[in-house]
């Protein structure tokens, strides 16, 4: 092994949403970065149109999917088995992270979301609590992450309509939204016949109807590009650069100024602590070649599962168990989205779905967070109309009864694909004692190390939710005047983007792994980023949340500075 | 990148013959227009079982063989020799097969029929949605980097397309990996 190097104040694990945002605030506010990023960079010239490199080969996910994709089993008497989806598994690595390819639907949590628990309890009684749940409140507000929403909207130019401005109420916008200090930089993507003939729909029923809010460009900005509805958003890089990822904003700027240094195709393989338990460093493999880089501080902003297991992988004679998990609590608390999706069929509509991002959508928030009255359930989810209906995938959501090959199928196919418009939720699962994340006892990766194994399975309170919101999209089919509904199964999506705990924040070290700011309880020079510190899922997409948390950390660094590390 | 000639010995002349005949069940010519050869899907599965789906070659020499088996089993007489609709009553046993029965065989078809349509759907660059017939099927305008408001209405007709994504800019450059 090389000698280590020195002299570096932060080393970031990982470059996606929440490693590139901080590495690149880091550096730009004078510390001295090293970025390790396990992918490459990424560029235009890999994100054609072509449904069978994207979707059938996940060209650009492929190698995280296969080398890193964690084992899943529903409860502990359970063997666990890779869950080797090719299609599905929206993450990859690379600088920019899995923003280059996912939709970049970009939403800030629900006031109540915060105070799920305190909420429910003073609404419904501590026996509405499901059994086995382990919910809390966050350990900030809000109110407290409000600045950070606006923050990391106005860099991104996040394109979206207000609801409540200071209190205002803004008819175009989320009624149910918590109150910003500012609208959004942009307006919202295009609106198209397929928006607009559910936003009526939603209008009908006596709901809210408002546009998606995206970490998309509407419009030019700063000499960037704006989307250009090509339909091919998720599973895929944007030709014109217009998501907001890391890589396109942040970065560069960090770069120019030499205090960011982006090291690609660089893994780290153990985070290291000195004999006071203090993180030093990492040790990372580049080229075959195992590498230490000291450093004052370490953030590991590899997202969920890697953030887990690279905590459970760092043992050493101070943290026998894992880094940071004397308390036990690494690997708990562990969450996922099991999407649900919609369908309907307008006969003899050409809908032109197909076109434009996923992100380019009608949301309804009606049924998210406490905005209904459910007392069977916790939790809620939004409700999203999107677009990028792509023959490649859609094909297989046929209803049942439509046959998986011959003569009918070709029939059903040349008769409705282009009438098929979808919805999708999201619906908030709650965390549970025996849902968590460890190490697979007997699956390796190509280096031989373990990797994670997912315990978790539906539960009840999940299961009224997901049905609730199955009835709600119905509903909002039949206003719009669709001549047949249906929806995926209820099922686990067992390997999830959407995947959250396994570090969660908290006041108290001994039900939690980091504080509200990602500081672990028990490691000084540690710092962890990303949806793993959620103590709960919330009923929208996690990353806008994610990379609030993470501005209002770099700020936290950069106020207390140097007696952070040992 | 469009599949080499497909004479290469991946599959012998006998399992290819089968794959041929399965694939025109999957996706039969008829009324709506052409079946499974005709579009190129065996040039698409050929093609990619050389390349990125190499690792499926065995299950598809295995799957054929264990399917020629079935047949010969079930009606005396090989697949190919079947009439259209012996050879369908022949997949549809196979779709219902109780787990125990023969789950190699179930996936092995599950897996054709997987390859079958992003061969029908996928960028004729890849050998397969010849003319772009699978799209034509499903009124799908074909893949472009820019589209309009007014292709995002309602009912909006663009003209069907067979244009590969390679053939338009800025990836006409480039090629399929």
């Amino acid at each position: 092994m090389r000698d280590a190097e020195h002299g570096v104040d932060v080393v970031v694990i990982g470059l996606g949403a929440t490693g590139g945002l901080a590495a690149s605030q880091l550096a730009l506010a004078g510390l001295n970065v090293v970025g390790l990023e396990a992918g490459n960079w990424h560029h235009a010239g890999e994100f054609a149109m072509d449904d069978i490199a994207q979707l059938g080969r996940n060209s650009l996910g492929a190698a995280k999917v296969n080398g890193e994709v964690p084992t899943f089993r529903a409860d502990s008497h359970q063997v666990a088995e890779r869950a080797l989806l090719n299609v599905g598994n929206l993450m990859m690595n690379g600088v920019g992270g899995s923003k280059t390819h996912s939709t970049n639907i970009s939403w800030r949590m629900s006031p109540w979301n915060f105070r799920a628990r305190s909420e429910t309890i003073a609404r419904y009684g501590a026996q509405a609590i499901p059994e086995g749940s382990t919910l809390v409140d966050w350990p900030l507000s809000y109110d407290d992450l409000e600045p950070y929403y606006a923050r990391v909207e106005r860099l991104y130019g996040v394109s979206g309509a207000a609801g409540n401005v200071g209190g205002i109420r803004m008819r175009e916008g989320n009624p149910f939204e918590g109150r910003r200090s500012e609208p959004y930089p942009s307006p919202p993507l295009r609106r198209s016949g397929w928006t607009e003939l559910m936003k009526a729909a939603a209008s009908s029923l006596g709901w809210s109807p408002f546009p998606t809010p995206a970490s998309i460009r509407s419009v030019e900005r700063d000499g960037k590009k704006a989307c250009q509805y090509c339909g091919f958003c998720t599973w895929n890089g944007c030709w014109v650069d217009a998501k907001a990822v890391p890589s396109s904003i942040g970065i560069p700027e960090a770069i120019e100024t030499r205090r960011l240094d982006v090291r690609t195709g660089a893994r780290v393989t153990s985070i290291d602590v000195d004999g006071d338990g203090v993180a030093r460093g990492v040790t990372y493999v580049q080229d075959g070649q195992a590498r230490r880089i000291t450093a004052r501080i370490v953030i590991l902003s590899a997202f969920t599962y890697e953030n887990v297991r690279l905590l459970l992988l760092s043992t050493s004679e101070q943290f026998p168990h894992g880094l940071s998990n004397r308390s036990g609590q690494v690997g708990k608390h562990f969450m996922t989205h099991t999407f649900v999706l919609g369908f309907g069929l307008f006969p003899g509509r050409r809908l032109n779905a197909w076109s434009g991002s996923n992100a380019q959508g009608t949301a309804v928030a009606d049924f998210d967070a406490a905005n209904a009255e459910h007392p069977d359930f916790i939790g809620g989810g939004v409700i999203m109309a999107g677009h990028e209906i792509r023959p490649l995938l859609h094909h297989r959501f046929a209803p049942p009864g439509v046959p998986r090959w011959g003569s009918a199928r070709k029939r059903w196919l040349a008769e409705n694909l282009q009438s098929l418009g979808w919805t999708y939720t999201l619906p908030d699962e709650l965390p549970y004692e025996d849902h968590y994340l460890d190490l697979d006892p007997h699956v390796t990766d190509d280096h031989g190390l373990p990797v994670i194994r997912v315990t978790q399975k539906l539960r009840p309170n999940e299961i009224r939710q997901y049905e609730y919101l199955a009835e709600r999209m119905r509903e909002w089919f039949e206003a719009a005047g669709a001549a047949e509904f249906w929806h995926t199964p209820i099922a686990n999506s067992p390997i999830n983007t959407h995947a959250y705990g396994g570090t969660r924040m908290g006041e108290d070290p001994a039900t939690s792994v980091v504080d509200s700011y990602g500081f672990s309880h028990e490691v000084p020079g540690l710092v962890v980023l990303g949806a793993s510190t959620f103590p709960t899922s919330g009923g929208v997409n996690p990353t806008e949340t994610a990379e609030a948390l993470t501005w209002r950390t770099v700020d936290r660094i950069l106020e207390i500075g140097s007696p952070l590390w040992g | 990148m469009v599949a080499e000639a497909v004479g290469a010995s991946v599959l012998t002349d006998d399992a290819r013959a089968v794959l041929e005949a399965m694939l025109e069940c999957v996706h039969p010519a008829d009324e709506l227009g052409p079946g499974a050869i005709e579009v190129g899907l065996l040039d698409y599965i050929m093609g990619q079982l050389r390349g990125p789906l190499q690792r499926f070659v065995p299950w598809y020499v295995e799957g054929l063989e264990e399917l020629e088996r079935h047949a010969a089993t079930t009606t005396g007489t090989s697949f190919v020799d079947l009439d259209r609709a012996g050879q369908e009553a022949v997949l549809r046993e196979i779709e219902s097969l109780a787990p125990g029965e023969g789950p190699a065989l179930r996936q092995f078809f599950d897996l054709v029929i997987e390859h079958a349509y992003e061969g029908l759907f996928g960028d004729p660059a890849y050998g397969g949605n010849a003319q772009g017939a699978g799209w034509q099927l499903v009124g799908y305008p074909g893949p472009r980097p820019v589209l309009s408001a007014e292709e995002q209405a309602l009912d909006h007709v663009r003209p069907a397309s067979a244009a590969s994504i390679y053939t338009i800019a800025p990836f006409a450059e480039s090629g399929p990996t």
